[in-house]
């Protein structure tokens, strides 16, 4: 059986935390409401802390959950969950959908004034955009890209010394200020007893008032420190940048780019526009280049890279020799562009069309690919366009519209599982049987007035399109853009759990293995390796932090090191990776 | 194994969760309905609740 679809492939999901209190003025801060989520999470799952600058904690499963904020100490935030690296579409989709549940029961019990709730969205009602990330294990380059790929890490390592060197001072230059405070303050708290309104601002109220935002700085400190690092990272950022663009992914970002421009309307999630327009697509009216860090100077990328640059000048600072993980031919490819979907067979086309035109693109399989002559501009025309009816021009000066591109790669997946040696995967049949089956139905599209449409159930956006348009003519916008928002909310009052029990909504996953997958990681991954560790130590007495590449197991010196980069990383490996000594019960292993 | 060959999950479970096409409809009218009727009951309040603080206000 070929190896089709089995690639290595992880999904993240942020999601919009909403507290209904009595007393909304009176609501925490959002890291309060992780720490509760997560002590919530501590009593159903295995958990031991991330080993990483980012609070988090890792699971049996193999997979995280973060806090995650822009600004921690202004009280923002949202949680991020992680599934753990699987084999496939159709295993991302169950360990997906075993974290839904997870963290919705988790919400559902943590101890918080007043009822705490996860909205699994991109977009919420004030235009702040978070969402779905993927991430596929991909071949970075080949030939004459991978050798220059490799020079240029070469040559930016010096930089990124200089930038470590850099970091340090400014972390040093805090410890300064932090000291200079206290001289200033100190006849302040002699004198006066102390003065509220000067500690808060002299030392925030992560150290006035006890751990509340997970980072211990005033806001305003805050602010300069991430203005200062940008600033410090900004020539690293550049040189990484340009490196990427000449050899990172490139012919994978170039084949890939049509489908994705026009897989909203396969995996979009649809959305009300402030305008009160419905767009096919959450997250693609917020893209805005095709390349980017995602975020760092006000991008929003289709392909992320902030990955490497969080790499080279963050995890290699930690431990340099995670610098050298850069220059394996196989990395993560990370897609910005993707909405989180509650629908099964849309979260399933999502993530296994798109694997399987990677394996086609790798295969060498794409010939003449479509080429966009604005992507950019296709993509929102593509999203502004419910009737499916825009087209996009091509470099050969034709046109054609997302369901046209979409069949194209289509039929080359279909000629490449065709062409091999080997009978493809169930998964890969499944993929391509669902993808036309969608695509059938969407060409042409011209859904029935007052009833449900074929894709009921099936399409996110096109389920959601439908119950905004049942609110009837005379409901506000504020009303219609509620049903946008709890169509994506994880509890039983959510609109798409609402909708399940009416049997119209397509399902891929049992509850079986939803359970199995809540239980343990994936097979032949390094979350295999992940878990088996986490399982074993967690409740020991020596500390245990995970984080992707590693699991340590004690602290200090003395700390045992688990390093996951060669486990499981073969399609056809064994279940558990023959190479790790396995440790007597209760023992820590020694440095793999 | 061919693509016609492969087994629906979707079908398989769609056919064992559900009764009749008419319950089916009946049942979705009132979904319908359930949501009409709630997406009415203070929709500023819920999308305030729902917005995401991410840090940079």
């Amino acid at each position: 059986m070929s190896n089709a679809c089995q690639r290595l492939v992880g999904l993240e999901t942020e999601y919009a935390i909403r507290l209904h209190s009595a007393d909304p003025s009176a609501a925490p801060p959002r890291f309060r409401l992780y720490e509760a989520l997560i002590a919530s999470l501590s009593r159903r799952v295995l958990a031991v802390p991330a080993k990483h600058f980012k609070e988090g904690v890792f699971t049996a499963t193999g997979g995280a959950v973060w806090f995650e904020a822009e600004r921690p100490a202004a009280g923002g935030g949202l949680i991020e969950g992680a599934t753990p690296e699987c084999r496939g579409p159709r295993e991302a989709l169950v360990y997906q959908r075993a974290q839904d549940r997870l963290l919705a029961e988790a919400a559902k019990s943590a101890a918080t004034d007043g009822d705490l709730v996860l909205i699994k969205n991109d977009r919420d009602a004030f235009g702040n955009v978070y969402g779905a990330q993927e991430n596929y294990e991909a071949t970075i380059a080949t030939g004459w890209q991978l050798v220059g790929w490799r020079i240029g890490l070469t040559l930016l390592f010096p930089l990124a010394v200089v930038t470590w060197i850099g970091m340090a001072l400014s972390i040093v230059l805090t410890f300064c200020y932090f000291a200079l405070a206290a001289l200033c303050y100190l006849p302040i708290q002699l004198l006066l007893g102390g003065k509220r309104s000067v500690a808060l601002l002299l030392f925030g109220s992560d150290l006035v008032e006890g751990r509340e935002h997970c980072i211990h700085v005033p806001v305003w400190l805050e602010a300069t420190l991430q203005f200062a690092t940008r600033l410090l990272t900004a020539p690293l950022a550049v040189a990484l940048y340009l490196l990427i663009q000449a050899a990172a992914f490139a012919r994978i970002r170039r084949q890939l780019l049509p489908f994705l421009v026009s897989r909203p309307i396969i995996g979009g999630a649809g959305m009300l526009d402030e305008e009160g327009h419905f767009r096919v697509s959450d997250k693609g009216p917020a893209i805005n280049c095709v390349t980017g860090f995602g975020g760092m100077v006000g991008d929003r990328p289709i392909f992320s890279m902030g990955h490497f640059f969080k790499a080279v000048y963050a995890d290699a600072w930690f431990a340099p020799r995670n610098y050298l993980t850069l220059y394996r031919q196989r990395q993560r490819l990370q897609i910005a562009l993707g909405d989180s979907n509650m629908c099964d067979v849309a979260e399933f086309l999502r993530v296994g069309t798109t694997a399987l035109v990677l394996d086609a693109i790798e295969a060498g399989a794409l010939v003449r690919p479509p080429r966009l002559t604005r992507p950019i501009r296709t993509l929102h025309q593509f999203c502004a366009d419910p009737s499916l009816t825009a087209t996009a021009k091509l470099h050969n000066r034709t046109a054609l519209s997302a369901v046209q591109l979409q069949r194209w790669y289509l039929e080359a997946c279909r000629d490449f599982l065709a062409a091999g040696d080997s009978e493809p995967s169930e998964v890969a049949c499944e993929v391509i049987r669902l993808w036309e089956q969608a695509l059938d139905q969407l060409d042409p599209w011209h859904p029935p007035a007052g009833s449900p449409p074929e894709l009921f159930g099936t399409l996110d956006w096109v389920t959601k399109k439908y119950l905004i348009d049942e609110a009837g003519p005379e409901a506000t916008w504020e009303e219609r853009k509620k049903i946008d928002i709890r169509y994506h909310e994880l509890s039983p009052e959510g609109y798409h759990q609402l909708l399940v029990p009416t049997g119209m909504t397509s399902i891929l996953v049992s509850a079986d293995e939803i359970e199995r997958a809540l239980r343990s990681a994936p097979a032949n991954s390094p979350a295999t390796t992940r878990g088996h560790y986490i399982r074993e130590f967690a409740r020991g007495d020596q500390p245990v932090r995970a984080n992707w590449q590693h699991v340590v197991i004690g602290h200090g010196w003395d700390a045992k090191v688990v390093r996951l980069a060669e486990h499981g990383r073969q399609p056809d490996a064994g279940a558990f990776p023959t190479s790790t000594r396995q440790p007597a019960p209760g023992r820590p292993p020694g440095r793999l | 194994m061919s693509v016609e060959t492969i087994p629906n999950p979707a079908t398989q479970d769609q056919t064992e969760a559900t009764a009749t096409p008419v319950d089916q409809t009946a049942t979705l009218a009132k979904v319908v309905a359930r949501v009409r009727e709630d997406c009415r009951q203070a929709p500023a309040e819920y999308l305030k609740e729902a917005e995401v603080r991410h840090g940079g206000e």
